[in-house]
């Protein structure tokens, strides 16, 4: 039976209030569900939840340190088989979470078989209220259990649990906001579209990518018919939706088999970050399911993961893209410490300006290093900025200023440029400031694992620099491969798979941040 | 006083305080436009602005990014339009919108797209006659930019003395 | 008759409306209007939840889902799109876009005569759109684009006759009008140069009854584009998506009408 309990959306109202009419003879209205909703903290709604729609539900209202169970119901197609059980379990784990002493509720005599669950749950008749059913006059039984404390209530509710065996539960965190506790095969979908590409992954458990797309691989004139100019193809809001489901398509899933949602919603680009943070949040509305918001820094880390999986803190990460660079400490996942960053031109940038002025293509990375392959890495000394500074901060705006200086010059001496040597040397002063800047974090905060995630991590002069340097101090070098180096969703998913478990999602009123630190 | 005003600098860290006092002079809306060759020091007097600006932290360049944001009681939108290829893509980063809503926008590599930008605004040309000198020809094109311009070549003179015009 | 959401995000204001579509018009169940400057993002969603639960219902409950494509503000088109793809695709319901600006002129339906709509475009420009307004129908006289506010008001002025002006760009531009057409400009009060979600739901009803609402496909559904570069307008035109003013929400600008 593959069914999860899970709390209560607004979205599951519709089915909630059909299966209620179905089932009970004076059953409550949609509003009094809503009135239920509105009283907050004091109330804990569940649903069963699975492919074939919502097979039951249950309430709990904690009154002065007790809990009342309210409206259990299970789907008459769907019982026998552990449902009203697994419902029972996730009241009474949440009952001993609010430390409630004892919990009542009401039944009809005539419900044998309800009566038999609360029976077997530690339930036991303490009373009666007469006439309690308006619409048969039938009394109330009134059942209460023991202090939930006690040894024969554990039992008992062992033994609840045991019924509810294979029926998952979804906890709830402190806040009755979120979820903790992801089982090990929740179904994520990320989106990610916090800068050029748009992108979309469906993993399960954190750990099985089930599938990675970006717009960028899709022919979207098929889609579109030749509407849309192929300039546009990989705009954010015309790729967002085909991305999607080809992400659902290639994993052979629909939404309705989605667990939670997670979306990347800084640092980036506003105007494409609102693209994924909005989409994703009607997702959200229309399903019901749980959204995570992202750090696209965080989910650079995770790239590691998701290629070594057995990585894990306390390690430091250099994170080098175009747009980024810096030397990150993480004791432990969710705790980033940023021991340095670039002042000024970050990495990627750097190759691209340098390649530019030496009149090479773009992208200039790979265009320098496979020039500076051929090249003297000590012909032209140029300067290693801030290498010998105490802080771990990096700047090379003023290498990019001397390589540019000097091709100048020789131009205007005269004499050709010999584009190897310098490409080879240009190459070397930026790698020389990182490894060493690397090497002094390890050695600061004695971690005996490294990552280098984001795009020029895929530089191989200066993988190379930095696995010798690492290997020489018996640190492990983690360098992810080159398509989880750039932008993909899923590094998002695995990232968002941690934050969910921590329980910290996306409300309605949240933002893009494009300025979002790590930190 | 014809033509544009010339503020000369003989250091990055030179460049740096002329762009503070620039930074301590600017309003929400006010619009300033770089234009320089690679190395010229664009990004130094936008950090020399931000720090003016009260701008705690970073300011690295925008150049992949293409927008910064720093907050500061009047935010700084840092651009560089160094990787735009078509005037197009200025709305698909909100360009024209972040403009008018109250920050200070300084704007890199501004002369990619000269005919988007607002009119009424200062323009801010970084020349290096040497590897040390930088000339920052500056002028407003519109009266706010005027007041702007005029203000911060009277508070570099008072600061230096060494200002042509 | 489908139970339809409607919302726009393109000017400084959310909207949104929930009602029935049906053959004679529309059933209105609520709606909801906000003035909130560049914080589209944060307030669509508490307004759409408070819509639905103001009317008792759920987003379960919702058959349609209809969107303001712009033109407008950038960002506020893009936001309110992609919620609505979002939405739309989670629900597996289909998604119709409407044009933003025939969102306002419909506020002035049951009006005769010329009604001219401009959008604040930014850069010293407008969205301009003329409608021609006669008992319970309007026609739409020009295609989507973007001009300066006083090229507008010259060609309007020409027309010779009064013109009933909305829209967000007066905020900035009146007195260009006022200047150029004389006792023909006829300003609407500020409450009305916005769309609602009434309005949005009517525009969608217009073309429901001309059978031009489209596939309903959230995967082809583009917001209205008119500032493309000369590569980009040449290529739409050799696709031939330049052609008769599209009254679907697929697909993207028209021709530029007669203006300008």
């Amino acid at each position: 039976m593959s069914a999860r309990i899970r709390p209560l959306a607004e979205s599951d109202l519709g089915r909630v209030v059909a299966l209620e009419r179905a089932t009970f003879p004076s059953p409550w209205t949609r509003g009094m569900f809503i009135d239920e909703m509105l009283q907050g903290s004091s109330r804990a709604w569940f649903v069963a939840d699975s492919p074939w729609g919502i097979l039951g539900y249950a309430g709990l209202m904690e009154v002065e340190g007790e809990g009342h169970i309210l409206n259990l119901a299970v789907r008459a197609d769907a019982r026998g088989q552990g449902v009203g059980s697994a419902l029972l379990a996730a009241v009474l784990a949440e009952a001993l979470r609010r430390n409630l002493e004892r919990l009542t509720l009401e039944v009809r005599p005539s419900n044998a078989a309800a009566r038999a669950m609360y029976e077997a749950a530690g339930f036991s008749e303490e009373g009666r209220r007469p006439g309690y059913y308006a619409d048969s006059g039938e009394d109330a039984l009134v059942m209460w259990t023991g202090p939930l404390a006690s040894e024969p209530m554990q039992a008992a509710i062992a033994r609840v649990g045991e019924r509810a065996a294979g029926i998952e539960r979804l906890a709830i965190d402190r806040d009755g906001s979120g979820l903790v506790g992801s089982p090990s095969d929740d179904v994520i979908l990320a989106i990610e579209t916090s800068c050029d590409e748009t992108a979309a992954a469906v993993m399960r458990g954190g750990r099985d990518l089930l599938s990675s797309v970006v717009a960028s691989q899709i022919d979207f004139h098929a889609r579109f018919g030749g509407v849309v100019p192929e300039i546009a193809s990989r705009k954010h809001v015309e790729a967002i939706s085909g991305v999607v489901d080809e992400a659902l398509s290639l994993a052979g899933i629909r939404i309705e088999d989605v667990t939670a949602l997670a979306v990347t919603y800084g640092p980036g680009l506003v105007g494409a970050l609102v693209v994924g943070v909005s989409y994703a949040k009607g997702l959200a509305l229309a399903t019901g399911l749980p959204l995570v918001g992202v750090n696209h820094l965080e989910g650079h880390l995770f790239a590691n993961v998701l290629a070594e999986p057995d990585i894990e803190p306390p390690f430091v990460a250099l994170l080098v893209s175009g747009g980024h660079t810096s030397l990150v400490h993480v004791p432990a996942w969710g705790e980033y410490h940023t021991m340095g960053s670039t002042l000024d031109d970050a990495a990627g940038e750097a190759f691209d300006k340098v390649a530019k002025a030496l009149g090479l293509g773009y992208p200039g990375g790979p265009a320098i290093s496979r020039l500076a392959a051929e090249g003297d890495p000590a012909a032209i000394p140029f300067p290693r900025a801030m290498i010998n500074t105490a802080d771990l901060d990096f700047s090379l705006s003023g290498l990019k200023t001397a390589v540019v200086t000097y091709i100048r010059k020789e131009q205007a001496a005269g004499r050709d440029l010999d584009l190897p040597d310098i490409a080879a040397s240009f190459q070397a002063a930026v790698i020389d400031v990182q490894v060493s800047k690397a090497v002094r974090a390890v050695v600061e905060t004695r971690a005996r694992t490294f990552l280098i995630g984001g795009g020029v991590s895929a530089n191989p002069a200066l993988r190379a620099a930095l696995a010798k340097a690492m290997d020489a101090r018996g640190v492990r070098i983690s360098v992810p491969p080159l398509d989880l180096c750039t932008d993909n969703a899923a590094m998002i998913a695995a990232a968002g798979h941690f934050r969910l478990g921590r329980g910290e999602t996306l409300g309605p009123s949240a933002e893009a941040v494009p300025d979002l630190r790590l930190d | 006083m014809s033509g544009p005003a010339v503020i000369v600098t003989a250091s990055p860290d030179q460049t740096c305080q002329a762009g503070e006092l620039l930074g301590q002079l600017v309003s929400p809306c006010d619009v300033v436009a770089l234009t320089g060759d690679l190395g010229a020091g664009k990004t130094v007097l936008v950090q020399g602005i931000a720090s003016g600006l009260g701008v705690i932290g970073h300011v690295p360049s925008p150049t992949f990014n293409i927008l910064l944001v720093h907050r500061a009681p009047i935010t700084l939108f840092h651009f560089d339009l160094y990787r735009l290829e078509q005037a197009s893509q200025l709305a698909d980063i909100d360009f024209y919108e972040t403009l008018e809503s109250g920050g200070v926008s300084v704007i890199e590599w501004a002369d990619r797209f000269p005919g988007e930008l607002p009119p009424d605004r200062l323009d801010v040309s970084i020349s290096a006659p040497d590897d040390a000198t930088r000339e920052l020809r500056v002028e407003g094109t519109g009266p706010r930019s005027h007041r702007l311009e005029r203000r911060w070549v009277e508070k570099w003179q008072r600061s230096t003395r060494d200002v042509r015009s | 008759m489908k139970l339809t959401l409607a919302f726009d995000t393109s000017t400084e204001e959310v909207a949104t409306g929930l009602g029935k579509i049906g053959t004679r018009g529309v059933h209105l169940l609520g709606e909801t209007n906000i003035d909130v400057p560049r914080a589209s993002l944060t307030h669509l969603f508490p307004a759409i939840t408070r819509l639905l639960q103001s009317a008792d219902r759920a987003i379960g409950d919702v058959d349609a889902i209809v969107v303001g494509r712009g033109p407008g503000s950038f960002t506020g088109v893009r936001i309110g799109v992609s919620a609505a793809k979002g939405i739309a695709q989670g629900r597996g319901v289909p998604l119709f876009g409407v044009n933003t600006l025939d969102a306002v002129a419909e506020r002035f339906s049951g009006r005769q005569g010329l009604v001219g709509v401009i959008g604040d475009a930014m850069r010293r420009e407008v969205y301009p759109a003329l409608y021609r307004l006669s008992g319970h129908t309007i026609e739409r006289l020009t295609g989507d684009a973007v001009a300066s506010p006083s090229v507008v008001a010259a060609e309007w002025a020409a027309l010779g006759e009064p013109v009933l002006l909305s829209g967000n760009a007066l905020r900035k531009y009146a007195d260009v009008f006022a200047g150029a057409m004389g006792d023909r400009a006829v300003f609407a009060p500020e409450v009305l140069w916005t769309p609602t979600g009434e309005s949005l739901l009517m525009v969608a009803w217009r073309s429901y009854v001309r059978d031009e609402l489209g596939d309903g496909d959230p995967g082809t559904l583009l917001p209205v584009y008119t500032r493309l570069s000369d590569a980009e307008e040449a290529e739409r035109v050799r696709d031939g998506s330049s052609g008769p003013w599209p009254r679907s929400g697929v697909a993207g600008p028209g021709p530029t009408g007669g203006v300008l």
